[in-house]
């Protein structure tokens, strides 16, 4: 062990920590082997938790003894190899389920722990892992999923986040932390990587020094949703490219061994930047670092959440990066595969996921554009989404989580489909559906979000239905959306949308986003309308 | 065994009862079952929603707090 534990003697720890201190998360890959020799039923029920270091939860009901499985993917960017080793693991494993997180990652499911091995070797071969997708460590780093060939980024952050990737990567000192944690880095000047909603963010900024103007970034730290909401806020520090692994590691160390523990409902770091606030939070960095420049200029200039449809120019001339809708982020293996050849035709192989769930395929030449949009995966995979398809994001539902009320994946799609079928606007509106009060699907940060409940009256037996939420969004600083008063029946969910969306649209001006809308108008004119609907529509309450 | 927290709305208020149950059809049931312990007639209600479910290990609960009804 290379560092003391310096909570280990408090006696108020919780279970979970107590259990992290007998065994590291990460030991977990070498009690894999015997597991997947003896199956299932040999995993003692106490050991279950300890695979989400290995990437691994079990799915609903655990006793069947299926897991889903995460891989981290820096930055969302994949090699060729890498992505047909994904569809085949999909393919050969997972009943052919290929799904994108909001975080850039891939998902597994219906895994059995005989198979593990297997994978775990596959994903080694190609230089992909599991380690830290899930568990209280860091997670997956999310970053500009242009990186490289972006116009609109201060710099390439490919190599920044490769370091600070490989250095926490079954790294044992920063294994065993309060609770999870994620870091975002990326220079793009779009917030492509929604910077507020992180434990730790690096975003781009420029300041002068010497009299020279130097590229790099400021930190944002304590974002988070789950069921607490917080946005990120500003350390008074600029970061040059070449210290944004000390930083990370600092600010890992602080929240490490300040973090909390006693409590795992408090025990994020954004609960810990909340207490001390951003100054002593800073005086603490600067105790592990050294003296770090005060802020300079923030650079960015919007948000972008992560969609890039259609075909654009590269930094690189005479090369472009092509945006494809991926239908709530699920992708079947035979897809994956013919993706992955038509990068490899036509492009470099590299292929990109977004965290808006989507995918991009750089590097394709001027001369093969039209060829690739030809190629039949992309009636489906489009690169001009329907507005509502486009941008819908989802949880994963009942079909595969524990705590979820209501199914939500292909409910979305469908009202999605529904929408797009009978309405069309100058603007996209993003919704985002969920399944509970967590925030798998970012519910908070929609134009509207739709979180599920079952209810019951009267005259009806259980059914499920939905609450609605307006006005999420993470342009300039952000803002949660704000509940409207109202169930809604989820077999009517699409109808009442369509009939709240219509009269946004018979009311907006022309280009006005959903968001300028709600600003001009207030909430409560959509709160009016939405109790018109539901005066009509045979809805719950 | 699962901790559910639900919201009983009527035409002037909203009830907050808090199930342990195995499922949710049981938890839903048990609902009325508390309502009709705890009032001499049980309120007219227009729905009773399940907003949340945890997982009961070592225990567990739920905040529940009052907001305005909002009357359309």
């Amino acid at each position: 062990m290379a560092y003391e534990k310096v909570w280990a003697n408090n006696p108020n720890l919780n279970k979970t920590e107590l259990k992290k201190l007998r065994k590291d998360g990460l030991k977990i890959f070498e009690d894999i082997p015997y597991y997947a020799k003896h199956g299932f039923s040999s995993i003692p029920q106490e050991e279950w938790d300890l695979f989400k270091w290995a990437g691994l939860y079990l799915q609903r009901p655990k006793e069947a003894g299926y897991f889903m499985m995460r891989v981290c993917i820096p930055s969302g960017i994949l090699n060729n190899e890498q992505l047909e080793t994904l569809a085949g693991i999909a393919r050969d494993y997972g009943r052919g389920l290929f799904d994108i997180t909001t975080r850039q990652s891939v998902q597994f499911h219906w895994l059995q722990i005989e198979q593990i091995p297997d994978i775990f070797d596959r994903l080694k071969r190609v230089g992909l892992s599991t380690a830290g997708a899930c568990g209280d460590i860091t997670r997956n780093i999310v970053g500009n999923p242009l990186a490289g060939i972006d116009p609109d980024e201060l710099f390439d952050t490919r190599e920044i986040v490769r370091e600070v990737y490989e250095f926490f990567q079954h790294n044992e000192d920063f294994s065993n932390l309060p609770r999870k944690y994620k870091i975002s880095i990326s220079a793009n000047v779009y917030n492509t990587v929604n910077a507020e909603i992180h434990c730790l963010s690096f975003t781009p900024a420029k300041k002068v020094i010497d009299g020279k103007e130097v590229l790099g970034f400021h930190v944002k730290v304590g974002g988070g949703l789950s069921s607490a909401p917080y946005l990120a806020q500003t350390l008074d520090v600029f970061v040059t490219p070449d210290r944004v692994k000390d930083v990370a590691v600092a600010v890992t160390t602080i929240f490490r061994d300040y973090g909390y523990r006693e409590k795992r409902h408090r025990a994020r770091l954004k609960f810990l930047v909340a207490d001390w606030g951003v100054d002593k939070f800073k005086e603490k960095l600067i105790e592990l670092t050294g003296p770090l420049p005060s802020k300079g200029e923030d650079v960015q200039k919007g948000w972008n959440p992560g969609y890039f449809y259609g075909v654009h120019r590269q930094k690189q001339e005479g090369l472009n990066f092509i945006g494809f809708n991926v239908p709530v982020g699920r992708l079947s293996a035979d897809e994956v595969f013919e993706i992955a050849r038509i990068a490899r035709q036509y492009g470099n192989g590299e292929v990109r996921t977004c965290n808006s769930q989507n995918l991009i395929i750089p590097n394709i030449p001027d001369k093969y554009v039209d060829a690739v949009l030809q190629e039949k995966v992309f009636e489906r995979i489009s690169i001009r989404p329907n507005t509502f398809t486009g941008y819908s994001v989802s949880c994963t539902g009942t079909e595969f989580c524990n705590l979820a009320l209501v199914e939500t994946k292909e409910r979305m799609r469908r009202v999605a489909e529904y929408l797009d079928q009978h309405l069309e606007l100058d603007v996209p509106v993003r919704i985002h559906m969920v399944g509970c009060p967590n925030s798998c699907g970012q519910r908070q940060i929609g134009d509207i979000g739709l979180q599920g409940i079952k209810t019951k009256t009267k005259d009806r037996g259980m059914i499920e239905a939905f609450e609605i939420y307006v006005g999420g969004t993470l342009y300039n600083g952000g803002k949660y959306n704000q509940k409207l008063k109202g169930k809604v029946d989820a077999e009517r969910i699409s109808e009442v949308l369509l009939q709240l969306l219509t009269y946004f649209k018979e009311t907006k001006l022309p280009g006005e986003t959903f968001l300028a809308y709600l600003d001009r108008v207030g909430i409560e004119a959509l709160q009016t309308e939405l109790d018109s609907i539901l005066a009509q529509v045979s809805t719950v309450a | 065994m699962f901790l559910y927290r639900f919201e009983v709305t009527t035409k002037t208020e909203i009830i907050y009862v808090v199930i342990a149950a195995n499922d949710d059809e049981q938890a839903f049931r048990l609902v009325e079952v508390e309502l009709e312990k705890h009032f001499l007639k049980v309120p007219d209600y227009t729905d009773i929603s399940l907003h949340e479910k945890k997982l009961i290990r070592r225990g567990g609960g739920f905040v529940v707090y009052s907001e305005p009804r909002y009357s359309s």
